[in-house]
């Protein structure tokens, strides 16, 4: 069999990828093999979907550091964290099937960032900083009843922290 | 301190950022990039800690020994346009300028997920003092591509699986576990002959997850694996005594003896002697340890390192060949 890559060399290697239950199998040649080893999807796959109604669309919008949505199409990744904003529209539903429908970051923030905040507010817990606070201990406390299976508490801190996280997005 | 070797490679996590006033890499210049390096190297590097590597100042022989041994993305190598600062003891490692500004990562053998976290978080800490990094409320870290967006986190564990594989279970629960949101790969030889058996799961997502449950979660998950694989392992053994010690034995005396030997070849014999030790078939303190760091100076790039770089494909089977044998010398 060809390398379905490069279609000269014969395929030595054979690739298989779960991702959500999907097999996805690919026959290469070790050459071709060594770039796709190990690396993640393409966001190409995700992308796919958006073409043809991209494609009606004559006037591209352009960001500040020159990439278009078409150019974001094509490479799968955009031209600066300016990009974000400038096809926020567009860009909501990729992030969503990229990242399973989650859309609100809960991780960690840059310390600057958090200083920033503070220093404007003037106290050193702002409400927005209890909040989160509160939210993220939840989050800890709702994993650790999953995991320990008490699935009745795991529902009663699913439900206060939804009633936080509608509260914060007022 | 680790007893996990048997059955987990390595735990990799890695932390892209990005810089708030700069494009990304795909849409930089290559001075621009220059640049950026400098910057970073001056913010994290004043002590020397870590050794700057120029990709394009690095003949290709060695970009390909760090992308073998997992301190350098081989999109980084190949693009040859960025740089990579590592640590004295090769477990950090910060890529600049491949697709985003800056991919810090760790890498520790075993099952450490939590220690390689913190490790970068480190990092991360020491450079977030020095730079402004790209950080919106909403969308978390900004990245080059949407798919590392929030955390900008991918944590890894390394997996060999050679029972599981044996008994033919690990399409199964490999598709379970895809349905948690961690992604399987593993790499398979032609046709039905598998060689290495080595799988890697990690995040799927990373927007819309706290760190510490990403890492946490595939812990678990590494956890149960570990279980799963360790009790085939022994009932495997327990039912085909005879075919298992044939198996492990001839890998073996193939390793001690052999004057020639592939990459594959090597691979599949360590990963037979690899299942041995685990069974307690082979005595020796660090057998695992020693194995697993086996896997890795079987690699191309890395035997051609050791053994000079202008080898002939049968130059590099022979000298693999020499390694081996002087690694497993009094071992085993
Ligand atoms: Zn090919
Ligand atoms: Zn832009």
């Amino acid at each position: 069999m060809l390398c379905e890559n490069c279609k000269r060399r014969e395929a030595s290697v054979h690739s298989v990828t779960i991702i959500n239950g999907v097999k996805k199998e690919h026959y290469l040649c070790a050459e071709c093999a060594k770039g796709v080893q190990f690396s993640l999807p393409s966001l190409m796959d995700i992308l796919s979907g958006f073409h043809i109604e991209e494609e009606e669309k004559t006037l591209e919008q352009q960001c500040s550091c020159g990439c278009s949505y078409s150019i974001f199409q094509k490479t799968g990744l955009l031209g600066c964290p300016a990009c974000y904003r400038t096809f926020a529209q567009r860009l909501t539903p990729v992030i969503k099937r990229a990242q399973s429908g989650k859309m609100h970051h809960v991780g960690r923030i840059p310390d600057s960032i958090q200083k920033d905040v503070s220093e404007v507010l003037r106290t050193p817990e702002s409400q927005a900083q209890i909040e989160q606070d509160e939210g993220k201990r939840l989050r800890l406390e709702l994993h650790k009843a999953i995991e320990e299976e008490r699935y009745e508490r795991a529902a009663e801190l699913r439900d206060r922290l939804r009633a936080l996280e509608g509260e914060s997005n007022i | 301190m680790n007893d996990m070797l048997d059955v987990v490679l390595t735990s990799r996590v890695r932390l892209a950022r990005n810089l708030q006033d700069l494009p990304f890499p795909g849409n930089m210049a290559q001075a621009e990039i220059a640049e950026l390096v400098q910057r970073v190297n001056k913010a994290i590097n004043t002590n020397n800690s870590f050794l700057l590597l120029c990709m394009q100042e690095l003949p290709e022989a060695e970009r390909h020994l760090l992308v073998e041994r997992h301190l350098v993305s081989p999109d980084l190598a190949g693009c040859a346009k960025g740089a990579a600062l590592i640590n004295k003891d090769e477990s950090i490692s910060i890529l600049i300028g491949e697709e985003d500004h800056l991919r810090i990562q760790c890498l520790l053998p075993g099952l450490q997920l939590e220690q390689a976290d913190s490790l970068c978080a480190s990092i991360d800490d020491m450079l977030c003092k020095k730079m402004q990094f790209a950080f919106e409320s909403e969308l978390g870290y900004l990245t080059a591509c949407p798919t590392n967006l929030g955390t900008g986190m991918r944590a890894s564990v390394m997996l060999h699986l050679p029972a599981l594989s044996l008994a033919g279970q690990t399409e199964g629960l490999l598709a379970a576990i895809s349905k948690l949101g961690y992604a399987v790969r593993g790499l398979y030889g032609e046709g039905s002959g598998t060689h290495g058996h080595i799988f890697q799961v990690s995040n799927q997502m990373t927007l819309g997850v706290l760190e510490e449950d990403i890492i946490s979660n595939l812990n678990t998950i590494a956890l149960r694996i570990i279980e799963r694989e360790r009790s085939i392992r022994s009932s495997l053994y327990k039912t085909n005594k005879l075919e298992i010690e044939d198996i492990v034995y001839r890998s073996k005396g193939v390793l001690q003896y052999a004057r020639k030997l592939n990459a594959k070849e090597a691979m599949q014999h360590i990963s037979n002697l690899k299942l041995g030790a685990g069974l307690g078939l082979t005595s020796g303190l660090d057998t695992q340890k020693l194995l697993n760091r086996l896997l890795t100076d079987v690699q191309c790039a890395s035997i051609r390192k050791r053994s000079g770089l202008e080898l002939s494909e049968a130059q590099c089977d022979e000298a693999r060949a020499n390694i081996v044998r002087e690694a497993l010398k009094g071992t085993i």
